[in-house]
């Protein structure tokens, strides 16, 4: 017990010891729940994206990041291929014409 | 708290307010706004204003109020805010949590309720309610006995059939299902679990002794649009879900649940002959439809069909060529079973916390079980209705639900033994009626005061109050008391089919009279922070006693089960403290210790319950480094339990014995990926089993021969592995 203790603790201090903390915040194209939970849930695959929290009424997400594995150019990227617009670039298309219809920005009268 | 967080404190100022459906805005008054974490909060005025201070930015707050969803927003910069609130599902009851850990402990409901969410139900990947709370300290399971694969749960050291298993409020598992009725909801059809510890709402009836379990399923408006889980065991055991959920049009929406498990490969790893985990078959349909009008009206109608299948005894027994002959000894135990509900509240959206709601559900369930010679088959048809109205008293802080219910059982059982058959019919119908009254002063005491009064057939009248206080010393240190009365038709045979599995005879010494408890107990709730990382504990006492109760007497007679009337003392105490701490960002660490004395007066002479362990522990370690893996521990210690077989054996003079205390230990590690899952661990990891589970396996139509006696794991170490799909 107490040895699964203590290895966690060193691998959590590992972690902090070599990560460079950084955040960013990014406009996105999140309408509704759906889009809040899908970017917050998706983000935290990517490389290097520690933490991430979208407020919908300002439609900005703040994402924590280790800048050694990623860059806010990345993150980006990352925001358009889930299929939200991210500050200046445009959604993916692809990725946008599979989201679910409240998701979509030509529905109208959501929130 | 450090001075640096003293020095930034901010203060922010709003307004929590809804849309109506002109799209004006309109005040919500009394909201609660709270930091996540709850370090900092107020309350809302009447016109929705509020302020107060947090430690600093950014910061997460919360605002909730009874009748709408909750809202979290992000707070990075110090402007007037405006928290805009949507009006909430008002079908089912509605539940305020402030804080989702896995296993959240509610500050804000009056009754003590431990809220499992979806998170802490993968911490068992496998299979069905039952192992839903093998991480959960409060509701233990356990195996009746070493042939069927029964599980029974057990709550306040008292067995499930005192506590009120309930599927979205509907009471599911009554009767007949009450042996099995918990392997009868797939595991991953859940949403989330309440668990209610001592007495609970006269809303949902007069049973529910000790507590009540309700089981949330997925909902159509909610769930993936599609998912998949296989599992596979060491044991060769498969299972298969399914499910899809599609929204069909603004109003409809419709979800399909299909399950299905395989276990067919007869192991004796102990070598006594018998195997030691029944064949099962299962499959199991549900079909739910929800409408939403999107003004006054809600609507749910559901189905569900199950068939099953379970078969144990002798590695030689062949059914066909078998039952019924002392060749081999065999069990089969077959189910059938339908459900229909439907569910239609009726709400004002000018008043959110007026409704009305109704509940109706119908169920078949026939049941077909040998166990060597004797056989037991049984039919229950059971109608339910309940009809609920809520409304407040001039302002929020006196709020009231009345209505009237309906439980209809027509029960057809026929059972042998020896070669003579007992037939018996019973028709009970049990109209009842119900109030409750809620007050809420100030957010710091909150009381519900409960009455009902049913007429039952064939018992007359009986009266049930009930009564929950919860009062907050401050918003992290919280005391409840509840106490009531509770009353039960006991099912001898179905709730106790297990005690076939022994040569003992069933002796009935009289009638059979309804079972009268009351229940009373405090529970303290406090969360406080530890290097700035959460931390609850909760402990709570509870204690029951029985003015009558049924009961199985496996201590008196070595050739019979005797079946009679409490003549005399029966109680349970129960203590149970848990403290679940963050030891580091995604570490999580809980602890448990519980304490159950149970006693039953049997033969005149006050005893402990065979089976029960005074003494337990838990410990569940969960981490979860990123989103990608989680792993998950837990650590079960059990003590001595005391053994009824030993005047079984024909030593009447010896004092029943005691079993060895035991530790088990179950592991898993789930790989997360955007849509797949993979997930792999081990029960029993030591593979620790009982010896001997059965008595005399050699002789199985002798009179000494017994597998009732159960304290044990029966099966060593089981490895599994499976896999999830969804689309979201």
């Amino acid at each position: 017990m107490k040895n699964i203790f203590l290895f966690a603790a060193l691998i959590l201090f590992s972690i902090n010891l070599y990560a460079q903390n950084a955040e960013v915040k990014i406009k996105t194209s999140a309408i509704c729940d759906k889009c809040k939970n899908t970017i917050e849930r998706d983000l935290l695959f990517e490389k290097g994206i520690k933490k991430a929290s979208l407020d919908l009424d300002s439609k900005v997400v703040t994402v924590a990041y280790n800048s050694k594995k990623t860059d806010e150019q990345k993150i980006r990227t990352a925001i358009t291929k889930i299929g939200y617009d991210a500050d200046t670039l445009a959604a993916d298309s692809v990725a946008y014409s599979k989201l679910p219809d409240c998701c979509k920005k030509d529905v109208t009268g959501h929130r | 708290m450090g001075t640096s967080a003293m020095l930034n404190a901010q203060s922010i100022t709003g307004t929590v307010l809804e849309k109506d459906s002109a799209g004006k805005e309109i005040p919500v008054p009394f909201a609660n706004v709270y930091e996540v974490g709850a370090k900092s909060g107020t309350q809302a005025n009447e016109a929705g204003k509020f302020s107060f201070s947090l430690p600093g930015l950014p910061a997460k707050i919360v605002a909730s109020s009874v009748g709408y969803v909750n809202d979290t927003i992000q707070i990075t910069e110090i402007k007037e805010l405006k928290i805009f609130l949507r009006k909430g599902a008002t079908i089912e009851e509605i539940t305020v949590e402030s804080k989702r850990q896995s296993l959240g402990f509610s500050t804000v409901k009056p009754i003590n309720v431990e809220m499992l969410t979806g998170k802490e139900l993968l911490k068992a990947a496998c299979c069905n309610l039952s192992e839903s709370f093998e991480t959960n300290p409060t509701v233990n399971v356990s195996y009746t006995d070493a042939i069927t694969g029964a599980k029974e749960i057990r709550m306040l050291g008292l067995a499930g059939i005192y506590s009120q298993l309930l599927t979205e409020n509907i009471p599911m598992s009554r009767g007949l299902a009450s042996s099995f009725g918990l392997t009868f909801i797939p595991g991953p059809w859940i949403e989330s679990i309440q668990v209610t510890k001592g007495t609970g709402s006269v809303v949902n009836g007069f049973e529910s002794t000790t507590g009540q379990i309700n089981v949330e399923l997925k909902k159509p408006e909610t769930a993936e649009k599609f998912y998949v889980n296989l599992y596979e065991a060491s044991t060769l055991n498969t299972e298969l879900n399914m499910y899809h959920s599609k929204k069909l049009n603004k109003k409809w929406s419709e979800m399909l649940f299909v399950h299905g498990n395989l276990m067919e490969k007869k192991w004796d790893d102990n070598n006594d002959g018998f195997i030691d985990l029944p064949l099962t078959r299962q499959l199991s349909i549900a079909n739910r439809w929800r409408y939403d009008s999107g003004k006054r009206l809600e609507s749910q109608l559901g189905m569900k069909l199950l068939l099953d299948e379970r078969n144990g005894g002798q590695v030689s027994f062949d059914e066909a060529r078998d039952k019924g002959t002392t060749n081999a000894f065999g069990t089969g135990i077959s189910t059938t079973r339908y459900e229909v509900y439907a569910k239609a509240g009726l709400v004002f959206p000018e008043k959110p916390e007026k409704s009305f709601g109704s509940m109706y559900s119908f169920v078949y369930h026939n049941q077909d079980a040998f166990f060597g010679l004797k056989n037991y088959d049984a039919t229950q048809k059971n109608f339910y209705a309940n009809l609920i109205f809520q409304n407040t008293l001039g302002n929020k802080n006196h709020a009231y639900k009345t209505g009237l219910s309906l439980q209809a059982d027509l029960l057809h059982e026929n059972f042998t033994q020896n070669s003579v058959s007992v037939r018996s019919d019973t028709t009970e119908i049990t109209p009842g009626i119900f109030y409750e009254y809620t007050l809420n002063a100030k957010d710091k005491f909150t009381a519900v005061m409960g009455l009902r009064a049913d007429y039952h057939n064939g018992y007359g009248w009986f009266v049930v109050p009930r009564l929950h206080a919860k009062y907050n010393f401050t918003p992290d240190l919280i005391l409840r008391v509840s106490g009531g009365r509770s009353f039960r038709r006991p099912h001898p045979l179905a709730d106790n089919i297990s005690v076939l599995a022994s040569s003992r005879n069933i002796l009935f010494t009289e009638n059979i009279e309804p079972e009268i408890a009351w229940n009373y107990g405090a529970n303290v709730t406090a969360i406080f922070h530890l290097f700035g990382l959460e931390t609850t504990l909760n402990t709570d006492y509870y204690r029951t006693f029985f003015v009558n109760q049924f009961i199985a007497d496996s201590y008196s007679d070595s050739l019979n089960i005797l079946f009679y009337n409490l003549d005399g003392e029966s109680f349970s105490n129960s203590f149970q403290t848990t403290l679940n701490l963050e030891l580091a960002e995604g570490v999580t660490l809980r602890l448990a210790y519980k304490n159950d004395d149970v006693r039953s007066t049997y033969n005149g002479k006050l005893q402990s319950k065979p089976l029960v362990a005074m003494h337990k522990a838990l410990a569940n370690v969960a981490w979860e480094p990123n989103i990608k893996w989680k792993f998950d521990y837990t650590l079960l210690w059990e003590g001595k339990k005391k053994l009824a077989y030993s005047s079984a054996a024909g030593n009447e003079n010896v004092p029943p014995a005691e079993s060895p205390e035991f530790v088990t230990m179950n592991a898993q590690v789930t790989r997360v990926f955007k849509k797949w899952e993979i997930y792999a661990g081990a029960e029993n990891l030591t593979g620790f089993t009982q010896d001997n589970p059965i008595i005399s396996p050699e002789n199985p139509f002798g009179n000494t021969f017994d597998a009732t006696n159960i304290w044990g794991p029966i099966m060593g170490r089981k490895i599994y592995a499976g896999i999830r799909y969804s689309i979201r």
